[in-house]
């Protein structure tokens, strides 16, 4: 199935030159809030990411928060804030998942002391008023009875609840009643206990002068509340839902949604680059292994992939592909074969001399637009590190070899480490499934 | 307003096999996108043949001349680039993202395919099947899967090319042919009805050398003259529902015929931020009215283009407002606020902050859509394929923010006068 290629006619690649970081500035001011800025001038823009750590909260109140953050403050009705952002060519908006609530905004470059004076209005003066909140709490309802109809959002809290049991990453999205029992008080409280400046960070990058940028955001976000320390996660559970293929029933459905996953090394494991390494060459790309058996030679599916995820509390690899109703359960096999090869036979020098060439190449990649980096760089402050991370993970990936990969492969790919989920037909998919492991 | 970051540095060329050719150097990244995009889509469809330009754009990445199948994901992505390619109503456009290392061997691969993919049965049936696959992604096991884009063009418009699904009926799919595959390529994929876009950390004399290196001895051959989609207006209103049995809410899309976004640019432009002024954030006036004062909806929005095609639509264009309704929402009560929401800013036009903020928007969004590099590369290929300047693009913050109220008043206006299409959805099982 391998296709090696000639390289007859093939174009070499041009010698890479050393990753160019670009220029960042950095400080923490006294109410604990660390800025971080960083100059890319592609466009006249700068792009904001505000996170602020938000673990173990009711999360119907930290969804409706998030939706209602950037509305009202006790100065400003909702309407005129956000007169005052589209003056600036700009946006201001959050979301919120089990580790943060994050702020996303983004300006004409010249605005943004003015959009961060807003940002400092709303963090010290959200006031969340009745009307805005009933207003708000409708249309998350609305987009929360939409998503859990959705078989993709059905098979990815089922494949949560497996892989972490009754840690909060396992509960499910709150319900469109709990969202609508949520009170204005409710959020002002929630809001006073838990958006606080300390541990939190905010990113600024595009058309700016890093120094400045760290000035005007000192002199705007200086008066938000230090608070204490935030909460931190529990541990992640030590086992998994393993045992079984869970199947949740959709009556009818066309396709069948199959998702896996596995626990995986995060950011301060020496062996990321490797786990990095042997996921690539298992599904992280088109050109992987399980994309040309799944898609491109048997025709099951248009998606099929893996991907590294790093929440707070322990990364993991997930696997995702819709494939058709009548070959679920090959899909299910074929996605367990692969992950079984690579955790018990090895891989090719040459499969890890282009998983790295690629790897390499999408870090400069990720930091060639303005949202990109800026995603990048907040969430590498998540963990702890700085851009100049990408340095040392290029060293560890330049390193890494086929022993490592494989080593990487048998810790973190095998078939017995997975959760496994369908969201399918179950009359039609149930008792083939049952014929590769119990199905429950 | 930012002055316009692109157009004063661009390369526009054609090689003598007509393929025309626009770089886009922006030193600034070590990185460059290339677009190659064919002046073929989902309109010039074949009546039986609904779904062929997306099946056909599969096919061109199953392996050319010196590219076996697979090989083309694999050289892109072990060079540290990524790839995709996408069918449009008047357009089909490949497209990698690639590091400045790479240029050459993505120029290769792009040439190498315009000189023609290699077609095979056993390729054509699992492409077949891979899209069928999509389709049921998008649009059968989603809720609103292909809402409104496959829903409201049988309501706005007539003919065939303008109003059959563009993913294609199973039917259709099923029955394609490698002869039909191989004439498609021969009719549609000549270089003259093509052009290649590059942008990003590139050296312009040497970019220059390159494209003829590797595009140059790609043969000439004629090219399809492109046929006028335009329709007459429609005669009446129109309405029509479907069911949609994964739907928890009811869904209503309007749509109404534009002026001629090539032709009619500045009208089209007006049409653009009337769009943002009924549904653009808070102060928004459907915004207002239907989701804060009267609960109508719980979600508004507004827009041009069926596909997300704003800028990147030829004749027949559309004005879309959509949106969801609480349940047992009452569609007619939405409808009528939107025509009175539409005649009141004829009638009386808007405020000077309004405008102000409808330009600055506007054009902060043209920023942000032109920053990824694939996204430049494609939308100058656009405007270089459909409006045959790519410098156009640069000048288009400016026109946004010369458009005056009185042009966006004219445009509600022309919106009432027109007839409309309404698509709703209605939730659950029958």
């Amino acid at each position: 199935m391998t296709v090696e290629l000639s390289g007859t006619d093939i174009p070499a690649l041009r010698p890479r030159r050393e990753l160019s970081l670009p220029e960042s500035a950095e400080t923490t001011l006294p109410n604990g809030l660390t800025v971080i800025a960083v100059r890319r001038h592609s466009v006249p823009l700068v792009e904001l990411r505000l996170r602020i750590p938000l673990v173990e909260v009711d999360p119907a109140g930290a969804a409706l928060l998030a939706e209602s953050l950037c509305t009202a403050t006790a100065s400003t009705s909702a309407v005129e804030l956000t007169k005052r952002i589209q003056r600036m060519g700009g946006r201001l908006t959050a979301v919120v998942d089990a580790d943060r609530l994050l702020v996303v905004g983004s300006a004409l470059a010249a605005h943004l002391g003015d959009l961060l004076g807003i940002l400092g209005e709303v963090l010290t003066g959200a006031c969340y008023p009745e009307a805005e909140v009933a207003q708000r709490a409708g249309r998350l309802a609305g987009m929360l009875r939409i998503a859990t109809t959705q078989p993709a959002h059905r098979a990815l809290e089922a494949l949560n609840r497996r892989l972490y049991g009754k840690h909060v990453y396992g509960r499910p999205s709150p319900s469109p009643d709990e969202v609508l029992s949520v009170t204005s008080e409710d959020l002002r409280a929630l809001h006073a206990d838990r958006v606080r400046a300390t541990s939190a960070c905010l990113v600024l990058v595009g058309d700016i002068d890093p120094e400045p940028a760290l000035r005007a955001a000192g002199n705007a976000l200086s008066g938000v509340d230090g608070g204490e320390v935030p909460r931190r996660h529990r541990p992640l559970p030590g086992d998994r839902a393993t045992e079984a293929i869970e199947v949740l029933d959709a009556p009818g459905a066309v396709q069948s949604s199959v998702r896996l996953a596995l626990p995986c090394a995060g950011f301060d494991a020496p062996d990321l680059a490797a786990a990095d390494l042997a996921n690539i060459v298992f599904g992280g790309v088109f050109s992987s292994r399980l994309a040309s058996n799944i898609r491109e030679h048997k025709g099951y599916t248009y998606s099929a992939k893996s991907t590294l995820v790093f929440p707070q509390a322990g990364a993991a690899i997930a696997v995702t592909a819709d494939v058709a109703t009548a070959v679920t359960a090959p899909a299910v096999l074929e996605i367990r074969y692969e992950l079984g090869r690579m955790a018990c036979t090895s891989v090719t020098t040459a499969e890890v001399d282009r998983a790295r060439e690629y790897l390499l190449g999408v870090q400069r990649l990720g930091m060639a637009t303005q949202s990109g980096l800026a995603n990048l760089v907040s969430e590498l402050a998540a963990h702890g590190l700085r851009l100049d991370w990408l340095a040392v993970h290029s060293d560890r990936l330049a390193e890494a070899g086929v022993a490592e990969v494989n080593e990487a492969a048998a810790r973190y790919l095998a078939p017995a480490q997975a959760v496994i989920v369908v969201v399918g037909d179950a009359a039609r998919v149930t008792s083939r499934l049952a014929t590769l492991m119990p199905v429950v | 307003m930012p002055e316009p970051l692109i157009g004063a540095r661009l390369e526009r060329f054609a090689l003598p096999n007509g393929l025309r050719v626009v770089l886009a150097p922006d030193p600034a990244v070590p990185v460059a996108a290339i677009a190659v995009l064919y002046d073929v889509g989902i309109r010039s469809e074949p009546p039986g043949r609904t779904g062929f330009a997306h099946l056909f754009e599969h096919l061109m990445f199953q392996g050319s001349a010196k590219v076996p199948k697979l090989a083309h994901a694999r050289y892109v992505q072990s060079s540290g680039g990524s790839f995709n390619g996408s069918t449009h109503l008047d357009y089909t456009v490949y497209h990698e993202t690639l590091p400045g290392t790479a240029l050459e061997r993505g120029l290769f691969l792009e040439a190498d395919r315009m000189r023609g993919p290699r077609i095979t049965e056993e390729n054509l049936r699992n492409q077949v099947d891979v899209v069928a696959e999509e389709i049921n992604t998008n649009v059968a096991n989603r809720a609103y899967g292909g809402f409104p884009w496959l829903h409201l063009p049988p309501l706005l418009f007539d003919s065939f090319a303008n109003t059959h699904d563009g993913y294609g009926s199973q039917v259709d799919l099923e029955s394609a042919t490698v002869a039909e595959a191989e004439a498609f390529f021969e009719r549609y994929y000549a270089p003259a009805n093509a052009v290649l876009c590059v942008a990003g950390g590139i050296d312009v004399g040497e970019t220059v050398e390159l494209v003829a290196r590797h595009f140059g001895d790609v043969p000439a051959r004629a090219v399809p003259v492109r046929p006028d989609f335009a329709e007459p207006p429609l005669t009446g209103p129109r309405r029509g529902e479907s069911r949609d049995r994964l739907a928890p809410l009811p869904a209503f899309a309007a749509g109404w015929r534009v002026p001629d976004p090539i032709g009619e640019l500045d009208p089209y432009l007006a049409h653009h931020l009337l769009a943002d002024l009924l549904a653009g954030g808070e102060p928004a006036r459907l915004v207002r009215r239907l989701v804060a004062d009267e609960n109508l909806v719980t979600d508004v929005s507004a827009g041009l283009g069926l596909m997300g095609d704003a800028l990147a639509v030829r004749d027949p264009g559309a004005f879309v407002v959509s949106g969801f309704l609480p349940p047992g929402g009452d569609v007619d009560k939405v409808v009528r606020v939107v025509d009175e929401e539409l005649a009141r800013i004829a009638a009386d036009g808007l405020d000077d902050d309004e405008l102000t903020r409808l330009r600055t928007m506007a054009g902060s969004r043209l920023l942000r859509e032109l920053d990824p590099l694939a996204g430049r590369a494609k939308l100058l290929g656009v405007f270089e394929q459909q409006r045959g300047d790519a410098g156009l693009l640069a000048e288009l913050a400016t026109r946004y923010a010369s458009i005056t109220a009185d042009e966006i008043a004219a445009a509600a206006a022309a919106v009432c006068g027109r007839h409309r299409a309404l698509a709703e959805i209605l939730p659950g099982r029958t």
